[in-house]
């Protein structure tokens, strides 16, 4: 029988591992193990884990929940995401630049009443723990990310979610897209330069980035 | 008529050949690309911002991350999607 072991030696490509399955069959005391192995190994790993639970925190025996990657040990490190901080840092994040953008002395209320609307929501939660995770994979740092999953099937969820956002981003990037081909067109008729980039697009571009090398990495595409 | 005359007549007559030919063939064309940019504009925000009405959208974390560009249109847009349509709005 192959042991667990086999697998990182025999297929040092495979550097995303997630582990899921019910409530307490194991995951966190298999990442952490898992983690702490490579580790030891010399590879620098990351740990992590969106469940507000915070498992990581108590195996580990460190207050990490929420602190960004901490330093268990040389190249292990552990990271516990709290979904409410970073939605709430987000939400400013937004209010901030509409301020900024219009020279507004505070948010108007129906966009307010968005913010909020939109913040409330249960996808709100999943999508921007998504975004975290994709956070974190983007950047690219370690050799290996471990992630420890939450119970109730959330895996596979976890793997449609991001075959969905794949094909929304990818419409609503070509919708952007032809618009800006209309805009060009009525330029050219009318002979005038093309007007000023569309930052719109710029920002589909940089989140279609996002997603796709998220479900390039989580589906086999 | 003398020379300088005749030479602006000749220019006036060619602008108002031009603009006739823009408008005879061009004007309607940019005009109908325009409209189809601004319907598109509409359905853009309607397929980011659909929550704004009570249309539930996929991933609000991204819808938001586009708010602060579209907060001008906001209300046009709003105003569109909830008007009444009636047989006028096909032909013209």
């Amino acid at each position: 029988m192959m042991g667990f072991k086999d697998v990182f030696l025999q297929h040092p490509e495979r550097r995303y591992i997630m582990f899921g399955g019910g409530g307490g069959v194991g995951k966190t005391t298999f990442s952490a193990a898992a983690a702490y192995w490579l580790a030891s190994h010399g590879k620098k790993v990351l740990v992590f884990s969106v469940d507000p639970q915070a498992s990581l925190t108590d195996i580990f025996k460190r207050d990490i929940f929420g602190k960004g990657p901490v330093k268990i040990m040389d190249n292990l490190w552990a990271q516990e995401i709290d979904a409410d901080k970073h939605i709430k840092a987000y939400q400013q994040e937004i209010r901030q630049k509409i301020l900024d953008m219009y020279g507004l002395p505070a948010v108007p209320e129906e966009i307010e009443n968005y913010i909020q609307a939109a913040s409330a929501e249960p996808a709100m939660e999943e999508s921007a723990m998504f975004d975290a995770v994709v956070d974190m994979v983007m950047k690219g740092a370690y050799d290996y990310y471990i992630y420890d999953l939450v119970p109730l099937g959330h895996a596979l969820y976890y793997l449609s979610m991001a075959k969905v956002y794949d094909e929304w981003i990818n419409k609503v990037t070509k919708l952007r897209e032809e618009m800006r081909e209309y805009e060009e067109m009525v330029s050219r008729i009318r002979r005038e330069k093309v007007t000023e980039q569309d930052q719109i697009l710029q920002e589909l571009l940089y989140i279609k980035n996002r997603i796709n090398t998220s479900a390039g990495i989580l589906t086999d595409k | 008529m003398t020379e300088e005359e005749k030479e602006s007549a000749a220019k006036r007559l060619w602008h108002n050949i031009t603009d006739t030919v823009y408008g005879m063939a061009a004007h309607d064309m940019s005009r109908a690309a325009l409209r189809t940019r601004a319907s598109m504009e509409h359905l853009f925000i309607l397929i980011t911002m659909g929550d704004l009405l009570g249309i539930p959208i996929l991933p609000p974390y991204y819808s938001l991350r586009l708010l602060p560009y579209v907060v001008p249109q906001i209300a046009t847009w709003k105003r569109r999607m909830l008007r009444e349509k009636d047989v006028a709005d096909a032909m013209f």
